[in-house]
């Protein structure tokens, strides 16, 4: 008998997606899940676990089932994460799923729907986020990328900055500046553009770890078709905002927490055992954990709360300002685990494909690279000062 | 040397870094090589920043607590990449300390001619501890030291190990066949070892020093390390509290420079007292410091001043990175650089809880 994940209890519904996960994770999958030193893993492996979940119809399970989603409510979807965290399950990026998907199911056509969507789920096309600009970061609303009408076609010119894996991309979704107006609530459009299209070029930027996450994007004279512009023309700004609010609040930060935590405890009581550092550590983890705990009811609380209340856009700063500065201080605790060992630059050592030997002092092996690279989590996504200002004015209406 | 003496020779460093030195020409995780930095190396001795860190009494001209701090200083500000750590200030202080047979050896190490560095605990986590050994029965004995700075290039190990119950200094040369070195560069742009040491050969290894003086003199070292690491933050401290201003002055958001939020005013004004507080502590500590054997008696304070740094570098190095935005994240800003080797110096003897169990152990 078949069992209909949409209705059975909660748990049979856990223990289902318990054997589907573990089932079809390998162990290099699960590799780049613990070895992931950002919110994107290694590339490759994120990719696969997207094909074998989209395979078996839970690449997107937040979508509504029409769209190819599994059309779960917001505890089953939260179950869904839990268990895909747990067992150390490649993190899809929320590019495409997240973001994109979302704003094209309320402001796209029927034809951007039907031809995108569908390639969204199967990987066959990566988006990025073309956004920000040399010149316009936390005051994204002075954009300057401008794109022209001319007959059937945009034409655009400028270029963006901090594109994240614009490099592994096809596509990317921009926010263009379509009218002279200052104010962006009527002169900036929501693009879709294919990368291919001549006069784009791609350069990436290396980040402190040494890997390329982000790159930056230039637009010369490239032709875009008018059917991609999402929502009305000029009436871009709200679409943008929108999918940011996927962007801060869809993420559950707390079910990855949990498993950071969990790891590093495991870590600490395992592997070193009647360690000094580890026994200080304990303080601090208990710490954390009592706030990991009081973030996972919020972020419970929001996603079970109506669509219509009003506050959850300001929400979703409050919670990626929890969720990013408890990461950071957890990847401090893993740094004073890691001792002077700390020193050393890892290389194959974050590979989850690698099949040689991993040494004993390699184990949480991330620790550097996760602490480095989480720098930019207060950043990214507006900074950690710009979402303490929407608290202030959206919450606290100041 | 007189004050005088002092302000030309600082006048020759600031030039010489100045001009001479850029951290991305030198950094090993970059284009440099490791000839770069030991060319380098052997250059400042030349010109006498060595002898500069040791006293007279050992062939120096220098070698107070301030003169360590102040040069220190200056490879922190300037993000210098090299062996000057752990070949003179760590190796030369035990070198200095043992006198006699450790001469000759501090004579080359003054010259420039050749490096060490030391090799205590196999422990991550600790700094001070010896390996424990039986010289007349030496076994297979197998020794894994995990990641030590220069390890690759310097020319003799110096090891500290407890021969049956007795404190120890041996002397070894790096290319030993018992002596296995893993090349791999370091996050602050260093070069590191992974050093293991398996079948150690009595024949092989020179007693330096053994009995109860060792202890003081490891113990010493590890003060005067600690003196040059905290000088060594305090000057990436300044830089990066300097470079931040100076970038919130220029970056414009929202028609306005950044500089004229509030929230980056706090941010800074708190770099500020954080990264002033640690220089004056450092400077009051270092400059009643002379002799070896104040460093024993300013241990605890030394201490202090280490696990104070730890903290204040956190928030200093964070609030750069957080004041600059998306471009501190890149590799081409130094703010990164600073951030990574104010780690390493926080990790140096195994981290800030050690720091701190050191203080509640040793120096309560
Ligand atoms: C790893 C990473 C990935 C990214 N990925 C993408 C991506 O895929 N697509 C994309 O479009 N963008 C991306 N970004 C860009 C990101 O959204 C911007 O970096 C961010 O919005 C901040 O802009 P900025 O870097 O220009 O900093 P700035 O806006 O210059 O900010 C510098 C400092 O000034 C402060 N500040 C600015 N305005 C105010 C204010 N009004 N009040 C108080 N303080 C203020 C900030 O908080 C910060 O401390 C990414 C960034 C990073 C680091």
């Amino acid at each position: 008998m078949k069992i209909d994940l949409s209705t059975c209890d909660l748990s049979t519904f856990r223990a289902q997606i318990e054997s589907f996960v573990s089932g079809n994770l390998s162990s290099s999958l699960q590799q780049a899940g613990r070895l992931s030193t950002s919110v994107f893993c290694d590339f490759r492996a994120m990719m696969e676990w997207q094909k074998i979940l989209h395979s078996n119809g839970m690449a997107a399970p937040s979508w509504p089932i029409e769209f190819g989603g599994c059309g779960w409510d917001p505890e089953r979807i939260l179950v869904f994460r839990e268990v895909c965290a747990s067992l150390d399950a490649p993190q899809l990026t929320s590019m495409g799923i997240q973001m994109l998907g979302p704003i094209l199911m309320s402001y796209g056509t029927d034809a951007q729907k039907s031809e995108l969507l569908p390639r969204i789920l199967s990987g066959e096309d990566f988006w990025c986020q073309g956004y920000s600009e040399p010149s316009a970061g936390s005051d994204l609303g002075s954009l300057s990328t401008k794109a022209e009408r001319k007959g059937d076609f945009y034409v655009v010119n400028g270029s963006k900055i901090w594109t994240s894996l614009a490099h592994h991309s096809n596509k990317i979704f921009c926010l263009v500046r379509t009218a002279k107006e200052r104010s962006p609530k009527n002169s900036i459009s929501f693009l879709l553009i294919d990368l291919d299209t001549p006069g784009v070029e791609v350069r990436p930027i290396v980040s402190l770890d040494g890997a390329v996450e982000q790159c930056e994007v230039f637009f010369t004279d490239v032709k875009v078709p008018v059917q991609n512009i999402v929502g009305e023309e000029n009436d871009g700004w709200k679409v943008a905002l929108s999918l940011l609010e996927h962007e801060r609040g869809g993420a559950s930060y707390y079910v990855g927490l949990q498993r950071k935590l969990e790891l590093i405890k495991e870590f600490s009581e395992s592997y070193l055992v009647g360690n000094i550092v580890a026994e200080r550590c304990k303080d601090e983890l208990l710490d954390i954990e009592a706030d990991v705990l009081s973030l996972t009811y919020l972020e419970r609380g929001i996603a079970k709360s109506s669509e219509g209340d009003s506050r959850i856009g300001a929400l979703s700063s409050l919670t990626k300002l929890i969720g990013t500065e408890l990461g950071q201080k957890l990847d401090e605790i893993s740094l004073s685990l890691r001792g002077r060992d700390v020193l050393v630059v890892m290389e194959h050592e974050l590979d989850p494909y690698y099949i040689g030997e991993r040494l004993e002092c390699d184990k949480d092996a991330a620790a550097f690279n996760s602490y480095i690279n989480n720098r930019a989590s207060t950043i990214y996504g507006g900074t950690a000062e710009i979402q303490r200002n929407i608290i202030a004015k959206k919450i606290l209406m100041l | 040397m007189n004050s005088e003496e002092r302000d030309l020779l600082f006048e020759s460093v600031n030039k010489y870094l100045t001009h001479s030195y850029n951290y991305f020409d030198f950094r090993l995780d970059g284009r440099a090589s490791s000839e770069s930095v030991m060319k380098m190396y052997k250059e400042t001795c030349d010109l006498g920043w060595s002898a500069f860190l040791f006293s007279e009494e050992v062939g120096g001209f220098g070698g107070a607590a301030v003169d360590i701090a102040d040069l220190f200083h200056k490879f922190g500000s300037h993000r210098v990449v090299t062996p000057y750590l752990e070949s003179q200030i760590t190796a030369g202080a035990i070198l200095s300390g043992i006198g006699g047979k450790g001469s000759a050896v501090l004579g080359e190490l003054m010259a420039g001619n050749i490096t060490l560095c030391v090799l205590g605990s196999s422990d991550r986590y600790s700094d001070s501890g010896a390996i424990v050994l039986d010289l007349d029965n030496l076994g297979d004995l197998v020794c894994d030291y995990g990641a030590v700075p220069w390890a690759p290039v310097v020319d003799k190990l110096l090891l500290f190990a407890s021969n049956k119950g007795e404190n120890t200094l041996l002397l070894v040369d790096r290319q030993s066949s018992f002596v296995s070195v893993e090349r791999r560069i370091g996050v602050d742009g260093s070069l590191v070892g992974r050093v293991t040491i398996n079948g150690l050969r009595r024949e092989s290894c020179e007693i330096l020093a053994e009995g109860s003086a060792v202890s003081d003199i490891v113990k010493i070292a590890s003060l005067k390390t600690s003196i040059a690491l905290c000088a060594e933050a305090v000057g990436a401290m300044e830089s990066l509290l300097r470079q931040t201003v100076e970038y919130t002055k220029t970056r414009k958001q929202f028609g306005q420079p950044i500089s004229s939020f509030q929230v980056l005013q706090h941010m800074m004004a708190n770099m500020f007292i954080a990264q002033t507080t640690s220089s004056e502590m450092l400077k009051g500590i270092a400059s009643e410091i002379s002799t070896d054997s104040d460093y024993l008696a300013y241990e605890r304070e030394i201490m202090l001043l280490k696990h104070k740094i730890n903290k204040e570098s956190k928030l200093v190095r964070h609030s750069a990175v957080q004041c600059h935005g998306g471009i501190a994240t890149t590799d081409e800003l130094m703010i990164g650089h600073y951030l990574k080797r104010l780690v390493v110096i926080d990790n140096y003897f195994g981290g800030p809880h050690v720091d701190m169990n050191r203080i509640n152990r040793e120096a309560a």
